[in-house]
């Protein structure tokens, strides 16, 4: 039960108005953005881990399904004579002689209109093949016999003109209209000492061609422009304020950042996870720089201990921050449509500070500082980039580039609010 | 901007919105934080602190009732932790019957201080006696609640609270009287 008392003590208490120092603020805002950066990092990283979990899988996926492609199946269909435990595989190779089942050999010059194979598994038959080593069934089971012929890359499977060589080379195996041939490419990967039992292999399905998956390497260039990106809300709110004017603190603003030159030289790797999906690691030395206006030398003030040197904040010479990172890449890039060579990039970058000379700016001195101390040293950054692939195997590619540090550049001091970023263009040659 | 908006705003991180929120109640919120405390800088402390949670917590709020409200309600929440946390007032939040107290002339005497002067004869109250006049003076908290808040017994509470509100109103009748002689 509150008495007359207590009432006067609450209006009094609600009228009470205190004005904060403008320090409050920033605290609050700092922290907000933090948090903010933080949670944004970790969507970033979530995002990454989603992809290359994903990327990863398909790619795992992709291998699986494609192992028994490697090789041309002959699936027989209404032949009494061959339906059973026949399965023919040949690895692509350069010509061998051929065995027969009586054992006698012969060369065949007979040129497949593709890359296929065949493996002929027979029951409880012992076969010896030219040149390899014995195949025997000591259990009673079925015999698998590689004969390889000559593959002749590039050429697109003609399945009738296919069976007639199969029949001509292999005269005890039936093979009639009814046979159908598939085939996937490279039987590079193809275990072939293993016979094909998996019932997707007895399947017809469509002849596909696979994309190579082997890595590419890459060398690239990129030049372009670099800038700190500040928040704007914060410079303006800062020295704007009715609180802090007239005050020391706060009271000055530091000179503008210009953008200045950047370049990147980075060399990598590439490879195909993907029909349109491509997987890129790199390393590459980036060169950041932005300018500035300061004045005269003040180090008269520096403590030789600490090798600072202090600029102050008015005009005189234009002062060029130089910074180099070395940055480690990973990005996942699409091709955005299937006819034109186009690509979007995508990814995160790992760098670690080689050399900084970037000065720090202290409100309340009013000075501009050579703290290295003051420096981040790792830093997490986005990267995207358009690319678009030239040349008769699409090995150059060029287009525009944009990179973003997450991590802020200072620890304390103006420029601790400051992102580091880049726009440029990139130019890449791709080679085996 | 309507507080609706406002909201609306800060949850989407609009900075500008997060500023004019912290303008709009910053000066009233460090009033009670300044209650609460013994120095400004402390208070200083406590707001910074509150207004972080208030952001953060931000979606938590479901426009049932007064935003002040909402946010005040954090600053008492932040502002108690802060006691609680912080060694120099713990020692002191250890509630003691040090106080001599004299007779008071009238139980509801009429209060011509300025609101600062006020606030500043609160926060000459044992740290304790402070927290639990704030509390339930102004807050309007029941001695239950104050004692699950402050970890204390219902009737300690109360009692420290007569002594308290006694021991304010002593100060403001010195005060009153020393203001008479004056004119």
């Amino acid at each position: 039960m509150q008495g007359e008392f207590e009432k006067q003590v609450q209006q009094k208490m609600d009228s009470l108005r205190l004005v904060p120092s403008e320090p409050v603020w920033e605290q609050v805002h700092d922290a907000i953005k933090k948090r903010n950066d933080r949670r944004r990092f970790l969507f970033f990283f979530l995002l990454a881990l989603l992809t290359g979990a994903v990327g990863l899988w398909y790619f795992t996926a992709t291998n699986r399904d494609a192992t028994p492609q490697h090789s041309s199946v002959i699936s027989q269909k209404n032949s009494p004579a061959t339906e059973k435990n026949t399965t023919k595989i040949i690895p692509p190779a350069t010509m061998l002689p051929v065995t027969t089942p009586g054992g006698s050999f012969k060369k065949s010059s007979e040129k497949l209109s593709a890359r296929f194979a065949i493996t002929i598994t027979k029951k409880q038959r012992v076969m010896k093949q030219a040149g390899t080593k014995e195949l025997t069934s000591p259990g009673g089971n079925p015999v698998q016999q590689s004969i390889e012929l000559k593959s002749t890359p590039g050429l697109t499977i003609n399945a009738a003109e296919d069976k007639k060589a199969i029949n001509r080379l292999l005269p005890d195996t039936r093979i009639d209209s009814n046979t159908t041939i598939v085939s996937k490419d490279s039987l590079m990967e193809m275990p072939g000492k293993q016979p094909l039992s998996e019932p997707a292999a007895n399947k017809a399905s469509p002849v596909k061609k696979i994309a190579s998956r082997k890595w590419h390497n890459i060398l690239y260039l990129q030049v372009g422009v670099s800038s700190y990106l500040q928040g704007s809300s914060l410079k303006s709110n800062f020295y704007s304020s009715p609180a802090t004017a007239g005050s020391n603190y706060g009271s000055s603003t530091p000179s503008n950042t210009s953008p200045g030159f950047s370049w990147v030289a980075g060399a990598g790797v590439i490879k195909d996870i993907g029909r349109r999906i491509q997987l890129t690691l790199a390393l590459q030395l980036h060169y950041y720089s932005t300018h500035i206006t300061v004045g005269a030398d003040s180090s008269v003030l520096a403590n030789s201990l600490l090798s600072l040197r202090y600029y102050a904040n008015t005009p005189g010479q234009d002062y060029v921050n130089k910074i180099s990172i070395a940055e480690l890449p990973v990005s996942i890039d699409f091709q955005l449509l299937k006819q034109s060579p186009l690509r979007w990039s995508a990814g995160l970058a790992y760098g670690r500070l080689l050399h900084s000379n970037a000065l720090t700016y202290s409100p309340v001195s009013n000075l501009y500082s050579t703290d290295k101390n003051n420096n981040k040293k790792d830093f997490i950054q986005l990267q995207s980039s358009l690319q678009y692939a030239l040349g008769p195997k699409q090995q150059i590619s060029i287009g525009p580039l944009f990179q973003y540090s997450f991590t802020k550049l200072q620890r304390y001091g103006y420029y601790a609010s400051s992102h580091l970023s880049f726009i440029g263009v990139q130019t890449g040659i791709k080679f085996k | 901007m309507d507080h609706y908006r406002l909201v609306k705003d800060c949850l989407k991180q609009k900075a500008a919105a997060q500023r004019e929120l912290y303008d709009l109640f910053a000066t009233s919120m460090l009033g009670v934080c300044y209650r609460y405390t013994k120095s400004i800088a402390d208070a200083e402390d406590v707001l910074q602190d509150g207004f972080i949670k208030v952001f953060l917590n931000l979606k938590q709020y479901k426009f049932e009732g007064e935003l002040g409200g909402w946010i005040r309600r954090i600053m008492v929440t932040t502002a108690i932790n802060f006691l609680k946390k912080n060694s120099r007032y713990q020692t002191e939040l250890l509630f003691t019957d040090e106080e001599s107290l004299h007779a008071i002339a009238s139980e509801n005497p009429k209060i011509n201080l300025e609101a600062k002067e006020l606030a500043n004869m609160i926060r000459q109250l044992p740290p304790g006696y402070q927290a639990i006049f704030n509390l339930h003076a102004i807050e309007g908290y029941t001695h239950v609640e104050i004692g699950k808040l402050l970890g204390i017994q219902e009737a300690t509470s109360r009692s420290q609270y007569s002594r308290a509100r006694a021991l304010l109103i002593q100060w403001i009748e010195q005060t009153e009287k020393t203001s008479a002689y004056a004119r």
